[in-house]
């Protein structure tokens, strides 16, 4: 039986995101940008729908004169990656 | 990556996770600053003591112990500092880094202080320690020369503890030598080559 697939994760750059995060404790806005390759309008949007969802964390603060945005993985988020990764496989088998 | 629009295959999505996890896999080094850090102050005490009780012949051969710290602290923080500032990224490693040697720091103080209030050598249990803290940091960064320099403090702690205390000095400078700085240069020769790639 094939189980649904998350369509806010069967996305290119939200599930590079949320990827990305599981593997780290956290991570600057421009860090994400730099290794998904997105453009910042696009990151911004995408980073929104995640957190609108509780599936990731987004800290805004400043360093410097400079804003500075953190994002980091929610335990919802891992879940719901953990899943996505259990329904990937089953339509694999 | 672009947009939401692009239909992904199971194939690309799984191609995607393992990219992402990679990446941020990679994202771990160590440029092996502190080791070279403490490991030349290490260095320099030992044979700095060792210098003082053999030539000078002084009774307070152990001020280049107590200078250690306050010398080694503020330059670690600051380094620390600067580095936080420009970090965009912390991986669950940098974590286990830093409570790993934030244990090994706590657990050196403990063992020094009571060796020292029973009249006993801590330089055994010093290299005992910083060897568990090598052998540890080694795995984690898959870096076999801190895994060999682990077991060097190890061996070095069985020898210091049949040596008399002036040779212990020197067992010390050696071990530290073969187990933080060559270990310590050749992570900055590997960060720096990563760094310009």
């Amino acid at each position: 039986m094939f189980k649904p697939l998350d369509p806010l994760l069967h996305s290119e750059l939200r599930l590079g995101i949320v990827s990305l995060l599981v593997s780290v404790k956290e991570a600057e806005f421009s860090f994400i940008k730099e290794k998904t390759g997105a453009t910042s309008g696009n990151l911004s949007i995408q980073l929104q729908k995640l957190y609108e969802a509780d599936y990731i964390m987004i800290e805004k603060s400043f360093r410097g004169n400079y804003p500075l945005t953190t994002c980091s993985i929610t335990k919802k988020g891992i879940e719901a990656f953990e899943k996505y990764v259990e329904a990937i496989k089953s339509y694999l088998k | 990556m672009q947009t939401e629009e692009k239909n992904l295959s199971h194939t690309e999505s799984l191609a995607i996770i393992r990219n992402m996890i990679t990446v941020a896999k990679n994202n771990f080094t160590d440029n092996g600053f502190h080791f070279l850090l403490w490991g030349v102050l290490v260095i320099l005490a030992s044979l700095g003591q060792y210098f003082l009780a053999v030539v000078i012949q002084t009774e307070h051969n152990d001020l280049p112990w107590l200078a250690m710290p306050i010398v080694g602290a503020p330059i670690a923080f600051i380094y620390e500092w600067r580095k936080g500032k420009h970090e965009k990224v912390k991986t669950h490693f940098d974590r286990i880094f830093t409570y790993l040697w934030m244990a090994v720091g706590i657990t050196l103080f403990l063992v020094i202080f009571l060796s020292v209030k029973n009249q006993m050598s801590p330089i055994p249990f010093i290299l005992t320690i910083v060897g568990l803290g090598a052998f540890v940091s080694g795995n984690i960064l898959n870096f076999k020369s801190l895994i060999f320099g682990a077991i060097v403090f190890w061996v070095a702690a069985i020898l210091a503890g049949f040596a008399a205390p002036l040779n212990q000095l020197l067992i010390n400078a050696v071990a530290t030598f073969i187990g933080y700085i060559i270990p310590g240069i050749l992570l900055w020769r590997s960060y720096k080559t990563q760094v310009n790639v």
